[in-house]
């Protein structure tokens, strides 16, 4: 009963914890300029952090090892780094995009222009890290996340062709702006698929003392929970094929147009939902990427860490939580677009998968740290296929998106 | 929660190595196919503004209607058609400095998005008053414009499928 508990617990922090800035802008980018047409991009990517949250959860329950110790130990700090730096900097952008998420839903609340909640926001988001508990932190936030789910009853109360979605799909070359078509599925992949995702959800299963008889939990966690985090997408893109495209909007390219998504369809309720949900899907983002960098830092340096530990007993992993807000809120406070650093940093998330997948699948093969539960060769070959089908295009993509304007 | 290090192993080593060094050739294959495709179905810089034209119009619109049903609070619609207005300001602005598409055609887009953008100015004006009558009108004034640029920008535009 108790484990049945933790499973739904834990389906519901993951479908609440899934949308966050990134993945909404890249699917409402998708909807609006390419209808169904990129469907597949976010199937993809939820197969694809499926595989790679069970595996991050088997590899804590079975090895009681986080991702980026085991990496440290298994290959040495030297090899280390690169994944660190490349992380720690992707994240950095991503905190930036989250806390400019959030600062964003107080404009649209307040009036007052979102530079000026930057501060305001990581200050919130720090408090949250300095008082609270991992449980509060992983469950709380997540749980108010569920609030996402009004654009997959937007999305079934528009009346979607089924079939035509369904036939999105099915990979399909677009019949203009290819460049921006591959840019956009790139930036889904890095949504769906950010190293945060996994790696947290790896932090908190040795946070969580998790074993071998967690195994059926954390398959049911990352199967359901993923599952229904992409369909929460899903109706993100449908919502914008049916609601932007129609009236003309056929770029995404500034977060005036978001709350466009949901007005048509509620009406006043439809903004005051869109608020709710960006402003608690960025700060539970935030939260979860300011808790990672210290993760990643404490872990690869052997220092103390936990966040139920109180911060003068890891005074190294508060410092550096503390540091990763207050330097993610600069740009945002400085007044950087924080939808275009959102869309870039997720596509710059897909190009720096490598570094830390890679590193990551040898562990998953090593029977040294998960023993008699190493990776099958269908888990192996479909996150290796989505990994590099992501970075090569993000190599690709990103100089055409920049030299297209 | 420390580690001791443990050293790598060879074939561990080899295969990550050989598998980087493949990764150049695969992008530079995937370039070459996405320049290729990039160029055939490329657009001119007047086209991509129009578009940029078409969409910003048609976000205020949608943001002024919200505000006009008592969807939307003003102070949104009214930083929404701001923004929007400069966005058509740029697009006008580069189509005016383009070489592309020949000069009678670039006349014939400037002055409807020029017209745009005053009413999107107007109907910024309206919210910041409370004068629905006026925000209306203005609304109603840009979409008229707007109608002479949307219609080339929805020609290039291939329906959801």
């Amino acid at each position: 009963m108790n484990k049945l508990l933790e499973i739904s617990l834990g389906i519901v922090t993951s479908v609440g914890g899934f949308l966050e800035v990134g993945s909404l802008t890249t699917a409402a980018q998708a909807g609006a300029a390419f209808g169904f047409r990129l469907v597949w991009a976010i199937v993809l990517g939820t197969i694809c952090i499926i595989f790679l949250v069970e595996m991050a959860g088997r590899f804590a329950a079975v090895s009681r090892h986080t991702i980026s110790d085991a990496i440290r130990e298994r290959f040495g700090f030297n090899f280390f780094l690169w994944p660190l730096i490349a992380t720690l900097f992707v994240n950095f952008l991503v905190l930036a995009a989250e806390i400019g998420g959030a600062a964003i839903a107080l404009e649209f609340a307040t009036g007052i222009g979102f530079q000026w909640w930057a501060l305001p926001v990581a200050l919130v988001a720090w408090l949250l890290l300095w008082k609270g508990t991992f449980g509060f932190i992983e469950k709380g936030v997540s749980t108010l996340g569920l609030v996402t789910l009004c654009f997959v009853v937007a999305a079934v109360m528009l009346r979607p062709d089924w079939k035509a979605v369904a036939a999105g799909a099915v990979p399909s070359l677009p019949g203009h702006d290819t460049a921006r078509y591959w840019f956009i599925a790139v930036s889904i992949l890095g949504a769906s698929i950010s190293p945060y995702l996994f790696l947290f959800y790896s932090s908190g299963a040795v946070e969580d003392k998790w074993d071998k008889s967690y195994l059926g939990a954390n398959r049911a966690i990352a199967g359901l929970g993923m599952s229904f985090g992409g369909t929460i997408a899903l109706g993100v893109l449908i919502v914008a094929a049916l609601v932007l495209a129609p009236r003309g909007i056929a770029d995404v390219d500034d977060y005036h147009q978001l709350p466009l998504l949901l007005i048509p369809v509620f009406g006043f309720w439809g903004f005051v939902l869109f608020c709710a949900s960006l402003g608690i899907a960025c700060l539970g983002a935030a939260l979860e990427i300011g808790l990672q960098q210290a993760y990643l830092v404490a872990q690869g340096f052997g220092w103390n860490w936990g966040e139920d530990l109180k911060p003068r007993d890891n005074a190294g992993f508060a410092a550096v939580y503390t540091l990763a807000l207050l330097m993610s809120a600069i740009p945002i406070a400085c007044g950087l677009d924080p939808l275009k650093l959102t869309v870039f940093s997720m596509a710059l998330t897909a190009a720096s998968l490598p570094l830390t997948v890679v590193p990551f699948l040898f562990l998953m093969n090593d029977e040294r740290y998960v023993k008699e539960h190493r990776n099958g060769t269908i888990a192996n070959a479909a996150v290796l296929f989505v990994i590099a089908l992501g970075c090569v295009l993000a190599i690709v993509t990103i100089p055409l998106e920049i030299l297209g304007g | 929660m420390t580690l001791a290090p443990r050293p790598i192993r060879a074939g561990a080593r080899r295969a990550a190595i050989a598998a980087v060094r493949a990764l150049p050739r695969a992008v530079l294959l995937v370039a070459g196919a996405l320049l290729l495709a990039a160029c055939s179905s490329g657009s001119d810089g007047t086209e991509r503004q129009l578009k940029a034209a078409a969409t910003a119009t048609a976000t205020a619109q949608t943001a002024l209607s919200a505000w006009l049903a008592g969807d939307a609070p003003a102070d949104y619609a009214r930083e929404t058609a701001r923004t929007m207005r400069e966005r058509l300001t740029k697009a006008a602005e580069e189509v005016a400095a383009s070489e592309a598409g020949g000069a009678a055609r670039r006349a014939a887009l400037l002055n409807p998005m020029r017209q745009a953008g005053a009413a999107l100015g107007r109907a910024e004006a309206a919210v910041e008053a409370g004068d629905r009558g006026d925000a209306e009108r203005a609304r109603a004034e840009a979409a008229t414009a707007a109608s002479s640029f949307t219609a080339p920008a929805a020609r290039n535009r291939p329906p959801p499928r």
